[in-house]
């Protein structure tokens, strides 16, 4: 029986929720008549997330002069919204870290999602846009749809990874052609489920069709380039072995030259050993 | 280690359990890179599947990646083509990509990955 990406998400084996915390912060981000001192007390109430929150604000990736000790300190220096995607970032990594599969190395999976977070974030940047922590956490979950898949229907996905490793074929279409639909529209429902923004949203569903992408394409494409980037030169990170296709037109709309990608391709190999151990440390 | 029924079981596939048919008898070993014969014979014997392993590389290519040992350019050029066979080589990004990726694989072939994967 066909089964819908909204099914699988609200099937019959329940999927992690994000903490009650992450979900209070984020409606206070939407909410015009909160500010950054509302957030911060909510985000104080759980000692953990704040741990965890000083930890990421402390740490090499961010490289900052003097020690950060204070939840209200850290949205001062980085900023109410990044700082909401990194929490956002660390608690889903913490809530999936645990979901068991025998299809794919998790070690592998987290690796290939944290390097195109990194890339993703670095591509944003180059481009001059703001938030760039918003395109690290769409590049650190652009493929959160494939846990929920091998979880809930390991025969199925076995047999995508299969086609797409063994038979040549490309791994979202193997997906399509076996279930009638790819782990970019499953990550996107799990998006939506979690009520999160809308250009997570589409970030996510078109991360392998950045053109589909009707109101965030530059979201979209930063998080496809990276995916392509990061799947050529670390053999081995995502499901398939094979680097997925390039959308030209995703490229295009970074404006980025291409002789931009060897520097960036370092700073990516030295920010990633910190995100490492900041995210899944 | 994923268990997979015959008809899923390819060449160069590597067995993680070792298979014995109904007497107990070897047919192979844990370790093995399942061959065409192989195949026909596990068939033959009624097997039903084999526990292989999934590796995030072709079975085939897996031993030597493992060992990280020294690569011809042979090899590199076999893995790159392997890894971009889905990307157009006439696009600019991706020509400049797979420069930096022979690059890195022939660096990596002198100091061992730090990427493991």
């Amino acid at each position: 029986m066909a089964v819908s990406p909204r099914e699988l998400i609200t099937g019959a084996i329940d999927l992690p929720s994000l903490p009650e915390v992450v979900m209070r912060a984020m409606e206070l981000v939407n909410d015009p008549e909160s500010s950054a001192i509302d957030i911060g007390r909510v985000l104080s109430e759980d000692t953990a997330m704040t741990a965890r929150l000083l930890k990421i604000v402390n740490s090499p990736f961010y490289g900052f002069p003097s020690r950060i000790e204070t939840v209200s300190r850290a949205i001062t220096v980085i900023g109410t919204l990044d700082l909401l995607d990194l929490i956002l970032a660390t608690s889903v990594v913490k809530m999936f870290s645990g979901v068991p599969n025998d299809l794919v190395s998790m070690d592998s999976f987290w690796k290939h999602s944290l390097y195109s977070g990194v890339v993703a974030r670095l591509l944003a940047a180059r481009s001059k846009q703001p938030n760039v922590e918003h395109f690290f956490v769409a590049g650190l979950l652009h493929d959160l749809g494939s846990l929920v898949i091998y979880r809930k229907m390991p025969e199925l996905a076995r047999e995508a990874l299969l086609r797409a490793r063994y038979n040549g074929r490309i791994l979202r279409e193997a997906e399509q052609e076996i279930m009638g639909f790819d782990h970019a529209a499953v990550g996107a429902e799990l998006m939506r489920m979690w009520k999160l923004p809308n250009s997570l949203v589409e970030a996510i569903e078109f991360h392998h069709t950045p053109s589909q992408a009707q109101h965030y394409p530059l979201v979209a494409s930063v998080v496809h380039v990276a995916d392509v980037i990061a799947s050529s030169v670390r053999s081995g990170g995502g499901a398939s072995e094979a680097a997925p296709p390039l959308d030209p037109g995703a490229w295009d709309l970074l404006k980025l030259p291409v002789q931009a990608v060897e520097a960036l391709l370092v700073e990516a190999d030295q920010q990633f050993g910190d995100a490492q151990s900041m995210i899944l440390g | 280690m994923s268990y997979f029924t015959l008809a899923w079981l390819r060449e160069g596939m590597v067995v993680q359990r070792t298979v014995s048919d109904r007497s107990g008898k070897v047919l192979l070993k844990a370790g093995a890179i399942l061959t065409a014969q192989d195949l026909t014979r596990l068939e033959a014997e009624d097997i039903k599947g084999v526990e292989v392993l999934i590796a995030d590389a072709p079975p085939t290519t897996l031993p030597k990646q493992l060992s990280a040992g020294p690569q011809t350019p042979e090899e590199i050029e076999q893995r790159l083509e392997q890894r971009f066979r889905h990307l157009d080589k006439d696009h600019p990004l991706v020509k400049e990509l797979l420069r930096l990726c022979r690059m890195r694989e022939t660096l990596h072939t002198a100091e061992p990955s730090q990427h493991g994967s």
